[in-house]
């Protein structure tokens, strides 16, 4: 493991690097612990414990599938689409309700959804932010997943697209959908 | 420990390894093989269902059914169009399955699927294929009549001077007729010009007149060929108590089964 130059771990020749050096998996864990680990915390809120589970079995199964990586893809999206369906999954197996999350939301959300829409005007009271919070865990699951990866994770549409595994123009509606949603919170 | 090191450990311990670049190419084959084997399915359903349509009696379903919607019910083959439902959905289900099928909208998959099924179903049915298959379904499967059962629904309208059904007894000039859905007619045949020798248990399509309950007049007779409809098999006819024949008291059996 000490041989293995971490630095370029992004790229075409990943899946074989990993393949003729199972040691070189252990940078991607590296690099994407901390990045993935926040998005499973975003996603669900869940204890420390219950995150460490999920971001464990998540790099087990990223091991396992790693050769059906495909290049069309970021391997960033491919990795955050694995999370995903095991962050589900491991909700579905607990029989938690997904609307039974709390969002943690940082000041980085705050500032990109402005940035995209008109809903929100003025961000800087904590009060306002609160409400904008509160709203957020309002919203139906499937409107809050798409929420969190445009505004909190930075991803474009057709990232979204491929981590969520619906086509574009639905991702495109449900984003409008939530906002309007939300604006109908917030105007409450 | 940290996360890095429980990894590790754990691959290590349950000795996984990745799995092969073959077995997803597999998996994504499989979805495939079942999208083209679905889609093919459902065209040869379409190219049945347009041979149905084309080889219907249209003079009769003109005779016996007014408005467009009543007449396209009156011939829908309803077997095939519920495998042609049945085999669309389950394709765009599969294809949704594939490697990107789930960048691809259900409406547009389903449009391409249904349209595409339409063309290929054409071509399936101006290959003669359509025919060959509902005659071979009709010969070996003993519950499938094919356009047998759609003649059967069709003609069997007594009140509208429409019969069809199966030879059981002649007497001269009379006959009796044990029709699809269980009624046994008396028949008078005098009228019918060029009376080709008939056969006991053949299939008639009689045209003429209703006379009373029961009772008929043809004026014209076709013989449906056993063989080519049957294959050996029993006509789709619910059996009946005792054909035209009083009991001790004089009363008619009841002339559709209880069933």
């Amino acid at each position: 493991m000490q041989n293995i130059d971490c630095t370029k771990i992004s790229g075409k020749d990943i899946v074989e690097r990993v393949i003729a050096n199972p040691d070189f998996f252990y940078c991607i864990v590296r690099s994407y612990e901390g990045q993935l680990r926040a998005y499973i915390s975003r996603l669900t809120n869940v204890s420390n414990e219950e995150i460490e589970d999920i971001l464990q079995e998540s790099f087990i199964k990223i091991y396992e599938n790693i050769n059906s990586y495909d290049n069309d893809y970021k391997f960033s999206t491919w990795l955050y689409r694995i999370v995903h369906n095991e962050t589900i999954s491991y909700w579905r197996k607990h029989k938690k309700r997904m609307n039974d999350m709390q969002l943690d939301i940082s000041d980085d959300f705050f500032v990109n959804i402005q940035s995209d829409t008109d809903l929100i005007k003025e961000v800087d009271s904590t009060f306002v932010k609160e409400k904008i919070k509160s709203a957020l865990n309002k919203l139906p699951f499937k409107y809050r997943e798409v929420i969190i990866l445009r505004y909190m994770e930075d991803k474009d549409y057709q990232d979204i697209s491929d981590i969520l595994k619906k086509p574009v123009n639905t991702i495109g509606t449900l984003l409008n959908r939530a906002k309007s949603q939300l604006k109908i919170i917030l105007d409450k | 420990m940290t996360i890095l090191n429980e990894i590790k450990k754990k691959i290590q311990n349950k000795e996984i390894e990745p799995k092969s670049k073959l077995h997803f190419y597999f998996v994504n084959f499989v979805w495939w093989f079942l999208f083209v084997l679905l889609f093919i399915i459902s065209s040869i359903a379409f190219g049945v269902m347009i041979y149905m349509f084309k080889e219907a009696d249209w003079e009769i379903v003109r005779l016996v059914s007014s408005g467009i919607w009543g007449k396209i019910l009156l011939v829908l083959p309803r077997l095939w169009l519920l495998l042609i439902i049945i085999t669309t959905i389950l394709a765009v289900w599969e294809f949704r399955k594939t490697k990107k099928g789930y960048r691809y909208d259900i409406i547009g998959i389903l449009t391409v699927v249904f349209f595409g099924s339409i063309t290929f179903g054409s071509l399936i049915y101006v290959s003669g294929f359509s025919e060959r298959l509902d005659s071979l379904l009709t010969d070996n499967i003993s519950v499938y009549h094919g356009r047998l059962r759609q003649q059967m629904e069709l003609w069997d309208r007594g009140e509208k001077g429409l019969l069809i059904g199966r030879l059981i007894s002649i007497d001269g000039d009379d006959i009796v007729v044990h029709a699809p859905g269980g009624i046994v007619w008396e028949v008078d045949i005098s009228s019918v010009d060029n009376l080709e020798e008939l056969e006991l248990d053949s299939i008639l399509k009689i045209r003429g007149e209703q006379l009373k309950e029961q009772k008929f007049i043809a004026n014209t007779l076709e013989m449906l060929e056993m063989e080519r409809f049957f294959g050996g098999h029993k006509p789709p006819i619910r059996p009946f108590m005792s054909p035209m024949r009083g009991n001790r008291d004089g009363e008619r059996f009841p002339m559709r089964p209880a069933y």
